[in-house]
């Protein structure tokens, strides 16, 4: 099977199957605009992701290799959070920190289903929790002036519990 | 304790409820026993609790969807008044309240539509309701709910208060709808405790479990009277007032406890956080924190970072701080906030100003559906989403406005600002519509592609507004249980020829539906799905006009079709219309062996086929049309009084993987 290597932001070396690679928009315009895909010892270099993630993508990708492209009339289901199937929780049963890289790796390497699953993974991490929750969950500081603050309670008030 | 008991609250109703909406007929009632009544508990300290009732529905105040049409009394809402009528029977019963959808069947069909802002959605998302009232206020403590065929369809029970909210009885969680029974039950699922008064039920459906149709014979209303709900308001008001002072008077809480927060989940927060909220570690606890903190390091800490799969050092104070969520790009935040329903999207915007503006950013408002909220929709959100949805195309604002909660001046405000982009309008069983909102609509909304106006209120009929004739570029026309006149649906059809789906289902007598056929004929011939369920005048001639509709794809011609013999119109529209999925021919009485003959050569794409209640169908005709169309998943056979091998059938439906839907006797389904 052919493989490409992979260099992290650490300079680590990940010989990859270049099927699994390719899942990465990335990477697969890398590999053909180059034409580096014939090249054996060719190394595609990656400075937005640290060794520690990139495995974790990896071992997404290798996973998730057999997935069916998803469909553009997909649209409703794609809005749905409540479809993520086990492995994939488990998988994201990271520290916030590590699921935030994962994203930002998920969209910088063009990988549509991992993207799509770690902002799921967020937006059920917000969904039914009040302001204030949020802001403990996230760490997150309010900064509204009080008439701000005035402001945004009005517009929400229809959704405030009894 | 009489369940008809005379009496309501003369004085009161008016006061609680809408005008518009208000129970005629529990005024009516004989206001001397009433008296009699309520004299004494008024007078009396101790009874101020009142006393327990049994009641059962006094009118029908609004439904999403039935199955007979409204001048029948047939198999509709309103035989959900009064007593149980067949309870404990089991069957197929008109004198119950069966709605007009089972299974997803209906989902499955041609004429499927996609829900709008479909993450607002529930798991196990309202499909239809009937909103009944009572004639004593009470507090509840019961309801039951009393099924005489395919039970399991109810999914929530809400209440609306004397204080004009909605409050939710009872939500069904996801293994209550598991089983289909086959027996008829009187259904009392456990009421959430609460202290408040009503006499007005919104009882919740999701058929999408269903065998076939359900049907509601009667629904009781318990619980305790209050024989004079405004002195128990007024009393309700001083006793939140009392504890608002009370609030204020006592010390302020002390700092947010982390334990008093459920566990999360989700596994928000970091590891650590996460480790010691299990360990009961509680930094802001001075001494025992301390010690806490100690053993937490002594004993559990390697675990912890074996479990957690950290390098050495990693908790360490030198580490570089984690990428938090206010790091992450914009769009990627926008990504995340588009997964959210609305009401969580609201509250993410009273986090912070950040999360504000991301949260009010016009792309996360191209659809609204407030179908879901449509206890919580107001005029005041209304606005709110009109200064934020600038980019507004598909809007849903079915169901929402029951007792005036929307105003139709608020509705035609967020139409002129909002209206001019809309692709797609729903406004199923909106009761804040008058003629003027739907004249609105014909000026401002000439973009729309689709319209949806089921079920709108008919007194007076509201679609008598030639403006809708503006709108060209319609593909979708849902007029399903709405009463119009003939000659503006027949200009609104000459207007649109690109129409792909069109729904006349219930519309009642005023129409000539066989010039509609023929208008169709003339200038839709895109036309996919036709839906004229219980339009009952059409007539073969009609049927022949519909034949040239060479796209069709899906037709309903259910209840239609009212004579003898349908000639060769059948033949026609099955040999012109090669595409047809789905032939709805519910109690057409004129098919003849002929015409049987026809579907099972013609019919090769056919998926949905019903022959309910046509007589005469021969068991050879039916293998010949298991045999001769492949794709068949649904065949509905009931009420076919020839057909009685129902071991034969049952053994074809295995044999072919169709659902053959036979009889409705309990026994015979087991």
């Amino acid at each position: 099977m052919p493989s490409i290597k992979l260099q992290s932001s650490d300079e680590e070396i990940f010989d990859t199957d270049i099927q699994i690679a390719k899942c990465s928009g990335t990477i697969k315009t890398m590999l053909e605009d180059c034409g580096m895909e014939d090249d054996e010892n060719a190394i595609v270099p990656l400075p937005n992701v640290n060794s520690t993630i990139l495995r974790k993508v990896l071992t997404w990708a290798h996973y998730h290799k057999d997935d069916p492209q998803p469909t553009e009339d997909d649209e409703s289901k794609e809005k749905r959070t409540d479809d993520i199937i086990s492995w994939d929780a488990d998988f994201l049963k990271v520290d916030q920190g590590t699921l935030f890289e994962l994203i930002l790796a998920a969209n910088y390497l063009d990988i549509k289903g991992l993207l799509e699953l770690t902002c799921k993974t967020v937006a059920n991490m917000i969904k039914g929790k009040t302001p204030e929750e949020i802001r403990k969950t996230f760490n997150i500081k309010k900064d509204f002036t009080p008439a701000e603050e005035e402001q945004v309670r009005k517009e929400n008030e229809w959704c405030e519990e009894k | 304790m009489s369940l008809m008991a005379n009496g309501g609250e003369p004085g009161e109703s008016s006061d609680t409820d809408s005008p518009a909406e208000a129970e005629p007929e529990a005024e009516a009632d004989d206001p001397v026993e009433f008296r009699i009544k309520s004299k004494e508990p008024a007078q009396s300290e101790q009874s101020d609790q009142g006393y327990y009732v049994e009641q059962y529905v006094l009118g029908v105040l609004d439904y999403s969807s039935q199955y007979g049409i409204d001048y029948s009394i047939s198999y509709t809402a309103a035989n959900l008044i009064g007593r149980p009528a067949k309870y404990p029977e089991y069957g197929d019963y008109p004198e119950t309240f069966p709605m007009r959808t089972y299974g997803d069947w209906w989902q499955r069909a041609p004429s499927a539509t996609r829900e709008i802002q479909p993450q607002n959605l529930s798991k196990l998302p309202t499909q239809d309701y009937v909103v009944v009232y009572f004639e004593e206020f009470v507090v509840p403590t019961g309801v039951a709910i009393f099924e005489t065929f395919n039970p399991g369809a109810v999914v929530r029970i809400w209440s609306y208060g004397l204080t004009k909210k909605w409050t939710c009885l009872w939500d069904a969680a996801d293994g209550d709808l598991e089983r289909p029974v086959f027996d008829s039950r009187c259904f009392r699922p456990p009421l959430k405790k609460t202290t408040m008064v009503t006499k007005t039920l919104r009882v919740d459906f999701n058929h999408s479990n269903l065998n076939y149709y359900t049907a509601i014979d009667a629904i009781m209303l318990c619980g305790r009277t209050v024989d004079q709900p405004r002195n128990l308001l007024a009393k309700r008001r001083s006793q939140h007032l009392q504890r608002q002072l009370l609030v204020h008077l006592s010390p302020p809480p002390e700092t947010p406890n982390p334990h008093i927060d459920p566990p999360n989940p989700d596994g928000s927060g970091g590891p650590i956080s996460c480790k010691l909220r299990t360990l009961k570690f509680q930094p802001k606890c001075d001494q025992d924190g301390a010690t806490k903190l100690q053993e937490f390091i002594t004993n559990d800490l390697s675990q912890f970072l074996k479990e957690n799969s950290l390098e050495d050092g990693g908790v360490g104070v030198e580490a570089p701080p984690p990428v938090s969520l206010t790091d992450l790009p914009f769009e990627i935040l926008l990504r995340i906030l588009s997964y959210l329903d609305l009401k969580s999207l609201f509250r993410v915007g009273q986090v912070s100003r950040t999360f504000y503006d991301i949260s009010t950013h016009p792309l996360l408002y191209a659809e609204i559906s407030l179908k879901p909220y449509w206890h919580l929709a107001n005029s005041e959100l209304l606005c709110t989403l009109a200064r934020r949805a600038t980019m507004l195309r598909k809007l849903d604002l079915s169901w929402c406005g029951v007792f005036n909660t929307v105003s139709p001046t608020e509705f035609k405000k967020f139409l002129t600002q909002r209206g001019d982009n809309l692709t797609h309008l729903r406004l199923h069983s909106c009761r804040f519509l008058n003629g003027s909102c739907i004249e609105n609509v014909g000026i401002v909304c000439d973009n729309l592609i689709e319209l949806s106006l089921r079920n709108c209120p008919t007194d007076p009929p509201l679609l008598n507004f030639s403006c809708l004739a503006n709108l060209k570029n319609l593909e979708r026309l849902d007029l399903c249980q709405t009463a119009f006149e003939t000659e503006l649906l027949l200009s609104m059809l000459e207007g649109n020829r690109k129409l792909k789906h069109l729904n006349l289902a219930f519309c009642g007598v005023s129409v000539s539906m066989d010039n509609v056929a023929d208008h169709l004929a003339t200038y839709n011939t895109q036309l996919v799905t036709l839906d004229l369920w219980k339009a009952h005048f059409l007539s073969a001639r009609g049927l022949q006009s519909l034949a040239s509709l060479h796209q069709l794809e899906e037709v309903d011609l259910g209840w239609c079709l009212r004579e003898a013999s349908l000639g060769d119109g059948l033949l026609q529209l099955l040999s012109n219309c090669p595409k047809l999925k789905k032939l709805f021919l519910s109690a057409v009485r004129g098919i003849t062996e002929r015409d049987l003959i026809h579907i099972s050569q013609l019919g090769a794409n056919l998926e949905q086929l019903d022959l309910m209640g046509i007589p005469n169908i021969t068991h050879e005709r039916i293998y010949d049309i298991l045999v001769r169309c492949p794709k068949l998943e649904l065949l509905d056979v009931n009420f076919c009084d020839n057909l009685m091998d129902y071991a034969l059938l049952a053994k074809w439906s295995r044999r072919f993987n169709v659902d053959i839907k036979m009889s409705h006797r309990r026994e015979l389904i087991e």
